[in-house]
């Protein structure tokens, strides 16, 4: 049972983690669901398809970042540019996609920019052919398919 | 075979990830960029139809170069250009995109197709809205072939959402801004470039005008200008060709526009008595100043009365950028330079930016006389310390007398100087010369010659510094 100012979030695979208040509302699927019924704060809120791990992930994240919003003098922007260059760099393939999904259910809007921004620099200034390899994509084109391909948009090409 | 298609499969960022996430990713990739992921594969080829980004028709870079030697015909160009932007907006399906720009020379010949791709822009609730039909060959487009925006579309169109509008070679007068400005109640940026029938403009302000930044460029006609009661309007951009400084106030007037800082003033005629008058006549308060571009054509002025005269003091100017166009003496400039730096304690950067032609010998433009610091010059910077300046930047260096005076009279004078940045390139390249004469080898071999000369005597002057400036050399 979380204290007062307290929220208990617990993944699918179980794992429950106690976190403030203002740490978890900056998932705005949770504020609705605090705002809407008070039966949440006192009790465990389930988070439908997000695992432990992840869910740690997003945690942190939250923390990092509540922090910063509730005191501009504790962390600085130049801090938390750091902690989010550290946090998207050190995820793997597959957290990426997670968090990807889950910052999309959760609406954690700042998180989501961060990783879609990470995504898209992954692709940025790279040839079909690399971007293919980063993200495991399977070329199912045939020769002849492609080739249709780049002449509708030769001027992209 | 199969369980190595689905593991690989499992990664693939396009089957992990809902496509909403995916656009949003492609959307902030340029257009092109975002085109080239439906090459990837299946999932993959028709995402980009649904791109909410910036939907940029730029591609003159390599049309121009192609256009100035003369291997592609012009016409055949812009109908080239045409048809891609159409292609393009045939196959877009998302509801809305962040940006539409358009580039390319294009006139009243046109003025269906561009009506039809601002009518697009609108229904997809653009933020950014951009056309620029600017000649490829000339400065300005005349009256009689430059497209005008029907006053008629404003009323039809939904603009609730913009936020930025650049209007270049697009003929507008000023019911069509004051339209704009009524129609769009979002609208921060608005840049007018070459419309010549804006004769004056009146723009009025209430509380919930959101317009900060405004630029008027080239509009050649334009006889009056009063801004008044732009309380968000924080810079001001005004281009024109070779005007005269001194009239500014003869037809410009800006009236309780409290955060106004930043100016930016281009192509002036500083003439006649200089410091009795010009920045006496700027047409708001300079105290509010902390950013100030003066882009000037001609410097003539008496050099006798510049010391007895009183120069306003720029009591908050952080950010000072001087350029100066080709064939200004040095003398004159120095005195320009010397002038502004005694009248801005509080100035942090400083930018010169010098058109000096084409680096080279026997060129033209290069015969001009390099002097070092002159007697009112002398007199200007006796004594003056800028104790705020940390960065001065050297665009256009060529290394001779006036430009290292200059340098060695700030780094003994500027206590806290942090960096100091040489680039002997023409920050003014002339396209068109840049195609025909500066690709013919012997040119480019005379201009690196010339360059890595004003480099080398950047370098010379290191010793110098104090250990706690940078220098860069670039």
């Amino acid at each position: 049972m979380a204290s007062k100012g307290n929220l208990t979030l617990k993944s699918c695979n179980g794992k429950e983690f106690i976190v403030e208040e203002k740490v978890a509302v900056m998932s705005t699927t949770i504020k609705n669901m605090v705002d809407v019924d008070d039966s949440f704060a006192q009790g465990v809120i389930p988070i439908i398809g997000v695992d432990g791990k992840i869910l740690a992930k997003l945690i942190e994240y939250c923390k990092e970042h509540a922090e910063a919003d509730e005191d501009e003098e504790v962390k600085s922007e130049e801090y938390l540019k750091k902690f989010d260059e550290k946090f998207v760099d050190e995820l793997n393939l597959n957290d990426l996609y997670d968090l990807l999904k889950a910052s999309n259910y959760l609406e954690i809007t700042k998180l989501l920019n961060l990783l879609c921004q990470k995504v898209a620099s992954m692709i940025k200034g790279k040839k079909p052919e690399e971007i293919r390899r980063i993200f495991n994509i399977k070329n199912d084109f045939t020769p002849e398919e492609e080739e249709e391909i780049n002449r509708q948009n030769p001027w992209a090409f | 075979m199969m369980m190595m298609d689905s593991s690989s499969s499992l990664s693939d960022v396009s089957s992990k990830i809902p496509d909403d996430i995916l656009i949003d990713i492609l959307s902030r990739l340029s257009m092109k960029e975002a085109a080239r992921t439906s090459v990837l594969s299946h999932n993959w080829q028709n995402l980009w139809k649904l791109y909410s980004g910036c939907l940029d028709f730029d591609d003159l870079g390599i049309s121009k170069k192609l256009l100035y030697k003369g291997e592609r015909d012009f016409h055949a160009e812009r109908t080239r250009y045409v048809e891609w932007v159409n292609q393009v907006l045939v196959s877009h399906q998302a509801p809305s995109i962040q940006q539409f720009r358009a580039h390319f020379d294009l006139d009243k010949d046109h003025s269906s197709v561009i009506e039809s791709w601002i009518q697009f822009a609108a229904a997809k609730r653009v933020r950014r809205l951009e056309l620029d039909l600017s000649p490829l060959f000339f400065e300005v487009k005349e009256l009689e072939e430059i497209y005008n925006l029907p006053i008629q579309l404003l009323g039809e169109l939904n603009l609730k959402l913009l936020t930025s509008l650049r209007l270049n070679a697009v003929n507008v007068s000023e019911e069509h801004v004051l339209g704009f400005l009524s129609e769009c109640p979002l609208l921060e940026e608005l840049s007018i470039t070459g419309a010549p029938s804006l004769r004056k403009l009146k723009v009025v302000g209430g509380g919930n005008l959101k317009l900060k930044h405004l630029e008027i460029m080239g509009c050649l006609k334009l006889a009056r200008l009063e801004v008044s009661g732009a309380r968000s309007l924080a810079s001001f951009k005004y281009e024109e060709r070779f005007f005269n400084m001194t009239r500014l106030r003869a037809y410009m007037h800006f009236q309780d526009v409290p955060q106004l800082s930043s100016a930016y003033f281009g192509r002036g005629s500083y003439s006649l008595h200089l410091a009795t008058t010009l920045f006496k006549e700027l047409p708001f308060p300079i105290s509010q100043l902390r950013m100030l571009s003066l882009d000037t054509f001609l410097l003539a002025f008496n050099m006798s009365l510049v010391l007895h005269e009183e120069f306003p003091q720029f009591t908050n100017l952080r950010h000072l950028e001087l350029a100066f166009g080709l064939g200004i003496c040095d003398e004159q400039q120095g005195i320009f330079e010397g002038l502004f730096l005694r009248a801005s304690p509080r100035l942090h950067k400083l930018v010169l930016k010098y058109d000096r032609g084409i680096p080279q010998k026997n060129y033209l433009y290069t015969t001009r006389i390099s002097v070092g610091f002159g007697e009112t010059q002398e007199q200007l910077a006796k004594g003056c310390k800028y104790e705020c300046l940390k960065e001065v930047e050297f665009l256009g260096w060529n290394g001779l007398t006036a430009d290292t005076e200059l340098f060695t009279h700030l780094i003994e004078a500027a206590g806290s100087l942090e960096k100091v940045t040489v680039d002997p390139r023409n920050p003014f390249p002339d396209k068109f010369l840049e195609e025909r004469i500066l690709s013919l080898p012997k040119v480019i071999t005379s201009m690196q010659d010339a360059r890595d000369r004003a480099r080398d005597r950047a370098r010379d002057l290191e010793a110098k510094l104090s250990p706690a400036t940078k220098l860069v050399v670039l």
